[in-house]
């Protein structure tokens, strides 16, 4: 099955009101899904890495700077958020450091197997999509989705992250919670 | 000097403008021979397709041309030569002056050569070690403005050094104060220069459109997935910009491999097989800015 989830993604990331706002160095965050109403959309955050690598390889994760969001399936781009904007204090694209990259599970993975565990989150999202658009009542379906899902996201994203990808999305992560309480 | 040994070869800096022709694919080995008629010099072409020797001395003798003397035979000095060379006990015999003049002489036709296999399949577009020597590493995210100024430098013959240029495109808006440029201004620095461009955005380039430009004496910088080239995680998903200064194009002629100026490795120039660099490419897109 084609992975539909990623190719929007890219396709999002180069879109052209994109390509004036987002340096190339910029890196796009793994999408949470947020509904607004009837519409599903997809948000994402923008952040940059560092390039100088420390002893363990890895390298300077930055604070996110900016939060997009995109309707799915379409890929109509719904909002740019400068997050400094929002919150009042500017969050220069490389200004604070939060975190380092890859994190232990992914450090122990070669690029392909990186790659690969990142298709999976994909599929274990698009997976999922259909179920939160429509709030599916919990099921036993529904539930080994979530946990498939879960697991997942704990494997690829940042833990350095997490937070800000909670923020992109309270009313996902608590659908998410709720589930898995069943 | 015993017959037969190499005094010239690809990793000597004697042989240098042999190498930068070749690229790579021909491994030339020069050695002393009796042409029959004189001393001079045989070449023998190690190449990934084929193999040829050719001998030159005071009157052509010797030699055997393989793919040239079918496709070349009647342009080259050497269509009616025939192999009768035979390697000398000490190429001692050769003087120094000897020696020298012949070695201008053949470089000069060894240019030729080059000039003319260029022209067939399993060629170099480009010119990757020309070009190396406007390679300049970034300080902080200035890939594509190092990449702009070292084609700057080339076509213009003034180097403005990265600082200037960073703080040019930072003034006008094409980059942040990190120094990342904005890759719809990938490219402003160069016009601004006074070098035409031409940019593809839209994901429309190709191999092909590689080929084309680089054909067209073009230089090229493309968008590419920092951690898709360098198979390396921890750069996954960031872009970078790099200069594409040659393309191998194996007997198919679809592209073997790239080489590029790449401001992360400004210690030399860096090649990839073409399917890494395609993945890498994707990640942007299929970014491409031409000039000239």
């Amino acid at each position: 099955m084609p992975n539909q989830l990623k190719a929007f993604c890219d396709q999002l990331r180069h879109l052209p009101a994109l390509q004036s706002l987002i340096v190339l160095e910029d890196v796009l965050s793994y999408p949470i899904p947020y509904r607004s109403g009837e519409c599903l959309t997809l948000r994402f955050f923008f952040f940059s890495r560092g390039q100088e690598k420390d002893a363990a390889g890895t390298v300077a994760l930055y604070r996110p700077h900016v939060r997009v969001s995109a309707s799915y399936p379409e890929g109509k781009l719904l909002e740019f958020m400068d997050l400094g904007f929002e919150s009042g204090a500017a969050i220069p694209r490389c200004g604070e450091i939060v975190g380092r990259y890859p994190h232990p599970a992914m450090a122990v993975l070669s690029y392909a197997e990186a790659q690969a565990q990142k298709t999976a989150y994909f599929y274990a999202l698009q997976q999922l999509l259909p179920l939160y658009a429509e709030s599916a009542a919990p099921s036993p379906e529904t539930l080994s989705l979530v946990k498939s899902y879960v697991e997942s996201f704990e494997r690829v994203s940042e833990p350095a992250f997490r937070s800000y990808y909670e923020t992109l999305s309270p009313q996902f992560f608590a659908w998410i919670k709720r589930t898995l309480a069943l | 000097m015993k017959a037969g040994e190499t005094w010239m070869n690809p990793a000597n800096a004697e042989n240098r403008n042999a190498g930068e022709r070749t690229f790579g694919i021909i491994e030339p080995c020069w050695a002393v021979c009796d042409t029959g008629g004189g001393y001079g010099l045989q070449l023998h072409l190690h190449h990934q397709y084929w193999s040829a020797s050719v001998s030159w001395g005071d009157y052509i003798l010797g030699g055997t041309m393989g793919p040239f003397e079918t496709e070349y035979g009647d342009k080259t000095p050497f269509a009616e030569t025939t192999d009768t060379s035979q390697h000398v006990e000490d190429a001692e015999l050769l003087s120094p002056e000897r020696r020298a003049a012949l070695e201008k002489r053949i470089q000069g036709m060894s240019d030729n050569i080059f000039l003319k296999s260029d022209a067939r399949e399993g060629k170099v577009l480009g010119d990757p070690e020309g070009d190396a020597k406007y390679l300049h590493p970034q300080t902080r995210d200035t890939c594509a403005t190092v990449a702009q100024e070292g084609i700057i430098e080339k076509r213009t013959g003034v180097d403005h050094g990265e600082e200037a240029l960073a703080q040019e495109a930072y003034e006008k808006g094409w980059t942040d104060e990190a120094g990342g440029t904005y890759p719809k201004d990938v490219g402003n620095l160069l016009e601004a220069h006074g070098i035409p461009t031409q940019r593809w955005t839209d994901g429309s380039a190709s191999a092909e459109t590689l080929k084309e430009q680089l054909s067209q004496g073009k230089d090229l910088i493309a968008g590419v997935d920092m951690g898709a080239l360098y198979q390396d995680e921890a750069y996954a998903g960031v872009g970078h910009a790099v200069w594409v200064t040659g393309v191998e194009i194996a007997p198919a002629g679809q592209i073997s491999s790239v080489t590029i100026n790449d401001s992360n490795h400004p210690e030399s120039p860096q090649s990839y097989d073409y399917a890494t660099f395609k993945t890498a490419w994707d990640g942007s897109n299929r970014l491409l800015v031409a000039a000239g």
